[in-house]
């Protein structure tokens, strides 16, 4: 079953696309084809927010409001959604939706530009039922820039809606665009428009076919990267397979001694599991990406991207994560130590595709990340340390140390691990340790951090990681 | 009874509704007429460099270009600075900062505008950028003659 329509909803109406532009960007359809123009361009990389919708999603029967950079999601992703964009908000009677009402009246407006961006980052926090505390909101707007008004009328607005009843016109209409999202058909989706191609198999046997079809592909999983070939080199991507859409992608299993996740689960998703066993991981997502990017970037785009500045890439390599790998005709299990050959390049051949990565769960263990940049939220790592200690009366049983934001691929620090293993948790065996990081890393140079610096953070984190663990206490700044 | 006395109350200003239900209106954001040519600006990639040579016959050759605008194709003077000289519209043989206007194009979409400035292939020789105050102090590369404001008997 095969359809060339990608359908949405949109103002209570299903809305359906006939071989859409796969690389037109949500943004651009809202601005030129729907005629909206309060969706804003700022960036066009996903990193201030001026262009935030919100993509209602049918989640255990109850729409799920999920906030979205739309300058770096291509149209034909909104294909089983519904659509929001700020005019929306707006009943037909002209009364303005809450969150609005609340922005106008906290002032939380200066030029303007960006308001329309974080009414709907806080419009989809609402909406979840999401700010119950202070740590939420700052969430929820982490992924909005603000450069003229300032966050403190806009976090006033935001927690004024603590007390409102999220009761509106999308809770008046529930039912009937629940009933208008469950008409939108399941088919796999083949789109051909001039010479791209879009391909959103739902089924892993379907996506196998599709990769066998056509070997040369530009996987999207969230796109948070990838789209950027179109915003900003101006290229086009002539093949993309969608991976979000292979359901059996999206899965989080729990056993007793790993956390198998699917490629294509959201990180958003995956925070909330890995919390239970690693808080660290969950605050380092946090602070990795926005609401926005986290909604839409998975955890195996994340891995086969390789970037260096993917933080969730030491964390991997110092849990000893395997990467489960699969092509049309083979499957095999990879562990990430060696998956990274260099910038960007990973043993990941052109028709493999990643379908889960296996976590270990080190229960015993002591778990610690530390991320350095210089934004606190939504910033690329100068250094990002991670630490995983196996301690046993006092001496060092099992270690495993992984970097990232240093250099080209991110890395173990092996020599470093081979002087702590087996040695009394004391001040002089990491002051030994530290200098031991000199073999393993390489850092380079730039504008985040100069080679120096680098390095000498990596030898400071290790440090800060021996004083927490001595001392039995957290010594974050937030 | 109309009120007139607005003092010591809180209003929202006067384009907060606007803002906030995105009904404001910037300027990407009017209709264009129709048959609106666009423009795109193709910008320096050095940060301090002698321009040997802009090559522009791919962007001139690029889908939808209408015009292409260089140095050369400014009629009057070649400086926009406000108050003082040293902005040019586009520099003949210096590139002084990363992201200098080189030259610009016009075409019959922004999508191809901004497609076609990236064609241009320039050549440059590198200079060494002079970033901190104490290089700039050390060389005496000042912005304008120091003034000196002196106490006492000249």
């Amino acid at each position: 079953m095969i359809t060339n329509k990608v359908q949405f909803i949109y103002e209570n109406k299903l809305i359906e696309l006939e071989n859409p532009d796969p690389n037109q960007t949500i943004l651009n359809f809202i601005r030129d084809k729907l005629k909206k123009t309060g969706t804003k361009e700022g960036c066009a990389e996903g990193g201030c927010g001026a262009c935030t919708i919100v993509l209602g999603e049918l989640e255990n029967k109850k729409i799920k409001y999920k906030a979205i950079n739309s300058c770096i999601s291509f149209t034909p992703t909104l294909h089983g959604k519904q659509l929001i964009v700020v005019e929306n908000l707006v009943s037909k009677n002209g009364s303005y939706h809450p969150v609005q009402e609340a922005m106008a009246k906290y002032h939380a407006s200066q030029c303007g530009f960006c308001t329309p961006g974080f009414v709907m980052s806080i419009f989809a926090m609402h909406k979840n039922k999401n700010n119950k505390n202070e740590e939420n909101i700052k969430d929820a707007i982490s992924g909005n820039l603000c450069r003229c008004t300032g966050y403190r009328p806009i976090i006033d607005a935001a927690r004024s809606l603590k007390k409102q009843n999220s009761y509106d016109d999308f809770d008046r209409n529930n039912s009937k665009i629940i009933k208008l999202l469950k008409k939108i058909n399941n088919k796999n989706i083949i789109i051909k428009h001039k010479n791209k191609n879009y391909f959103a198999p739902k089924t892993v046997d379907e996506l196998k076919k599709t990769i066998q079809q056509n070997p040369n592909p530009n996987f999207l999983s969230g796109g948070t990267d990838l789209s950027l070939i179109v915003t900003k080199k101006r290229k086009e991507i002539p093949f993309i397979i969608d991976l979000r859409e292979v359901k059996e992608l999206d899965f989080i299993k729990v056993s007793k001694n790993y956390l198998e996740i699917g490629a294509a689960t959201p990180l958003i998703k995956f925070e909330n599991e890995i919390k239970k066993y690693y808080p660290d991981f969950y605050s380092i997502l946090k602070r990795y990406g926005s609401v926005q990017i986290r909604n839409v970037g998975t955890i195996g785009g994340n891995i086969a991207t390789a970037s260096p500045i993917g933080d969730s890439l030491p964390i991997l390599l110092s849990l000893n994560a395997e990467i489960l790998i699969e092509s049309f005709n083979q499957r095999k299990v990879l562990p990430i130590n060696n998956f990274f050959i260099d910038y960007r390049k990973t043993k990941l051949k052109r028709t493999e595709f990643i379908r889960s990565i296996k976590i270990p769960l080190f229960k015993k263990n002591i778990f610690k990340i530390f991320k350095i940049s210089k934004r606190f939220d939504d910033d690329i790592s100068s250094v990002c340390a991670s630490f995983n200690f196996k301690i046993n009366n006092n001496k060092i049983k099992e270690v495993y140390i992984a970097y990232g934001g240093m250099a080209a691929i991110p890395k173990r620090a092996k020599a470093c691990e081979d002087i702590l293993k087996n040695k009394p948790l004391t001040i002089n065996t990491f002051e030994q340790a530290k200098n031991y990081l000199e073999k393993d890393l390489s850092p380079i140079g730039d504008m985040r951090a100069s080679k120096e610096y680098r390095l000498e953070i990596a030898k400071n984190l290790l440090m800060k990681c021996f004083i927490e663990i001595n001392t039995n206490k957290l010594t974050r700044v937030n | 009874m109309s009120k007139e006395n607005y003092i010591e109350e809180t209003r929202p200003h006067d384009s907060a509704y606007k803002h906030v239900s995105g009904y404001a209106e910037y300027t990407d954001d009017i209709n264009e007429p129709k048959n609106t040519i666009y423009g795109a600006i193709g910008l320096s990639r050095k940060a301090h460099a002698i321009i040997k040579k802009i090559d522009l016959t791919e962007v001139k050759k690029s889908k939808g270009i209408i015009s292409v605008v260089t140095y050369s194709d400014i009629p009057g003077r070649n400086d926009v600075g406000p108050v003082f000289d040293g902005d040019p519209v586009f520099p003949k043989t210096k590139v002084e900062y990363f992201g200098q206007p080189l030259f610009a194009v016009a075409a019959i979409t922004t999508e191809l505008a901004r497609k076609a400035v990236l064609k241009a292939k320039i050549t440059y020789k590198e200079l060494k950028p002079v970033i901190t105050i104490k290089e700039a102090l050390n060389k005496k590369q000042f912005l304008f003659k120091p003034r000196k404001i002196k106490k006492g008997k000249y």
